[in-house]
């Protein structure tokens, strides 16, 4: 006999319920593999409840594919699949098939519908489903199937929903949003659209929306936003949306973020009225046309009158002075972070800002190497924001001593008690 | 955590190897099975685990230690991303074992029945072992040569599964 116990798989004695959810951690085609481990290996495979068939390289044989992709969806044995995910855009999968998988997956009950392929036919059955939770869509052209003009769609469960719009009707995709009554989370991007279109959102469940548009749209499309319960409001990509004032109800916004890239500057000021009741904003513009960066007409900025943090990054105008043009509108600020800014020479502000004077108590300033520093932005901050408590200073790399030195001996640090602002010196964070 | 350390209840368990370890009932509650032995008011002042080793044990005392002191996420209160990223880098630690220790605390924690921890312990098997070859996988977990699929049964199993081998 040995005299030590060989250590052996034991894997092979737990129940299959265990090794199934090793296997659900991985895509499809590596827990395929697992069949030819061994006796007790053989089929665990097939109870797999999260079906993963992502792009493979290199392209395989279409067929080949297709086949597989059958014969896992037949031979699933789990008594419900959370995640059905398939990414495949490098080959054509015709549009009967998908259509199929999808009924096969509303069969096994799915959860999770991540779609990622050319087309997409959504089959009857999908509309008569009560598990879906979580669906993205992902495609250059959607079909539906013919719904009579009568009935509704209604995906009761639906939570999360992310979804592309491109160069057909906007109808069905916002039929499709609107029949989804428990919405959190709305994901739309806008990419290749040919035409005009009106964007209407009434979603009273909604908490969460994100607006992603592609460079090649050409036009400006009215938005009409009525979210009740909007928490976070997130605007990325060329902005070419006009969001209609009118029935406008953003009442509950807390956060809001633009990245965004501009061609038309009477856009973003509008943008930044619709977003100005939210708590927290974060602005990252670039304009289309360098030069009016440098003599954008600022117009008249809103007020924020709930505004408590505010991040902004790159565009801050040709002298900085949409920093304090901001301020002077947000009597509440106590967080300001500026990042990277693209100004000129600093333009000291006329009248102090009234944050500055009772409310700012954090700065962050970040740039990418410590000589980027605007001393006199700095040293203005700090010698007029009278309760200030932390100034936190960033770069890509982290501060020499010697550099840390020379930018503090720079610093007019206010001539209050020194200890009761904190200057801490930090690398950005990737 | 301040609150739990002089006042609270401790229980006793007994690895297979008869070593005994006194820890917080709370961080025993982590194990969905303690938590129903004490509301059933069957577990004595000793509670023996015959199929744990002292050495697994230990590690899953570690786990539980760490987890029960961590704020949960549903304390409802601004979910504080420090703890949550201290669990993070605390669980990828406690990760870094070899594979017989990791099947081990695997087998243990469905036993116990403690949901994080089996799920901690299935990611990193399935990080081990996805993209590599059957033989490789062989290798890693250490398949039981008797268990092993006879030539023709593999040949077949490769066949029926041909897009996987590809």
């Amino acid at each position: 006999m040995a005299a030590t116990i060989e250590y052996v798989d034991r894997l092979s004695t737990l129940p299959e319920e265990i090794r199934s959810n090793i296997l659900s951690l991985m895509p499809t085609k590596s827990a395929m593999r697992t069949s030819v481990l061994s006796k007790s290996w053989r089929y665990s495979w097939m109870w797999v409840h999260n079906l993963d068939f992502d792009e493979i390289h290199p392209v395989p044989d279409l067929n080949c594919f297709l086949e597989f992709v059958n014969r896992v969806l037949e031979h699933c044995k789990a008594t419900q699949v959370k995640i059905f995910r398939l990414n495949f855009t490098m080959g054509y999968v015709p549009e009967s098939v998908v259509s199929k998988w999808i009924t096969e997956a509303v069969r096994l009950k799915v959860c999770e519908l991540h779609l990622k392929v050319r087309h997409i036919k959504l089959p009857l059955s999908f509309f008569l489903n009560k598990t879906l939770t979580d669906i993205s869509l992902d495609f250059t052209e959607l079909h539906f199937p013919l719904l009579d003009g009568e009935s509704n769609i209604t995906l009761p469960c639906v939570k999360t929903l992310d979804i592309v719009i491109s160069s057909q009707p906007h109808e069905n995709v916002s039929k499709l949003i609107h029949g989804c009554p428990e919405l959190r989370n709305l994901s739309v991007g806008i990419k290749n659209c040919n035409r005009p279109q009106h964007y209407h959102y009434k979603i009273p469940t909604l908490k969460r929306l994100k607006l992603s548009i592609c460079q090649s749209v050409s036009y400006i499309s009215p938005v009409y936003l009525q979210l009740p319960n909007l928490e976070h409001f997130f605007v990325d990509g060329l902005l070419c949306l006009e969001f209609v004032e009118e029935d406008l109800d953003l009442s509950s916004l807390i956060n809001a973020k633009a990245t965004c890239h501009v061609k038309d500057d009477g856009l973003w000021v509008e943008l930044l009225e619709r977003i100005s009741q939210a708590k927290s904003i974060s602005l990252n513009i670039t304009f289309w046309n360098p030069k009016s960066e440098l003599d954008v007409c600022v117009e008249p900025l809103p007020n924020f009158p709930n505004l408590k943090h505010l991040e902004v990054e790159g565009y801050v105008g040709a002298k900085y002075q949409l920093i304090p043009q901001i301020l002077e509108n947000c009597s509440e600020l106590e967080h300001l972070s500026i990042v990277k800014p693209k100004g000129g020479h600093w333009n000291q502000p006329e009248v102090v800002p009234t944050c500055m004077v009772g409310n700012l108590k954090t700065l962050k300033y970040a740039e990418t190497r410590a000589q980027d520093f605007n001393r006199e932005l700095l040293n203005y901050m700090l010698e007029n924001s009278n309760v200030l408590k932390t100034l936190t200073i960033a770069c890509d790399n982290m501060f020499s001593p010697s550099e840390e030195q020379r930018l503090l001996s720079e610093l007019t640090i206010n001539p209050r008690d020194p200890k009761d602002c904190r200057i801490c010196f930090v690398r950005n964070s990737t | 955590m301040s609150t739990s350390s002089s006042s609270s209840k401790k229980i006793v368990l007994k690895s297979a190897d008869n070593e005994t370890f006194e820890i917080d009932e709370i961080v025993a509650l982590e194990s969905q099975a303690i938590k129903n032995m004490i509301e059933d008011e069957c577990a004595d002042n000793v509670i023996p685990l015959g199929n744990i080793d002292s050495k697994t044990l230990s590690k899953i005392i570690e786990y539980c230690k760490k987890h029960a002191e961590s704020p949960k996420k549903d304390d409802n209160a601004d979910i504080d991303e420090k703890a949550v990223e201290d669990l993070k880098s605390f669980d990828a630690e406690f990760a870094k074992v070899d594979m017989p220790l990791i099947q081990d605390i695997l087998m243990a924690a469905n036993f116990l029945n403690i949901d994080n921890l089996i799920g901690l312990m299935c990611r990193t098997i399935a990080d081990r072992i996805k993209g590599k070859t059957p033989e490789e996988i062989r290798k890693i977990l250490n398949i039981n040569k008797n268990d092993l699929l006879s030539p023709e049964q593999e040949a077949k199993a490769r066949e029926e599964n041909s897009w996987a081998f590809d």
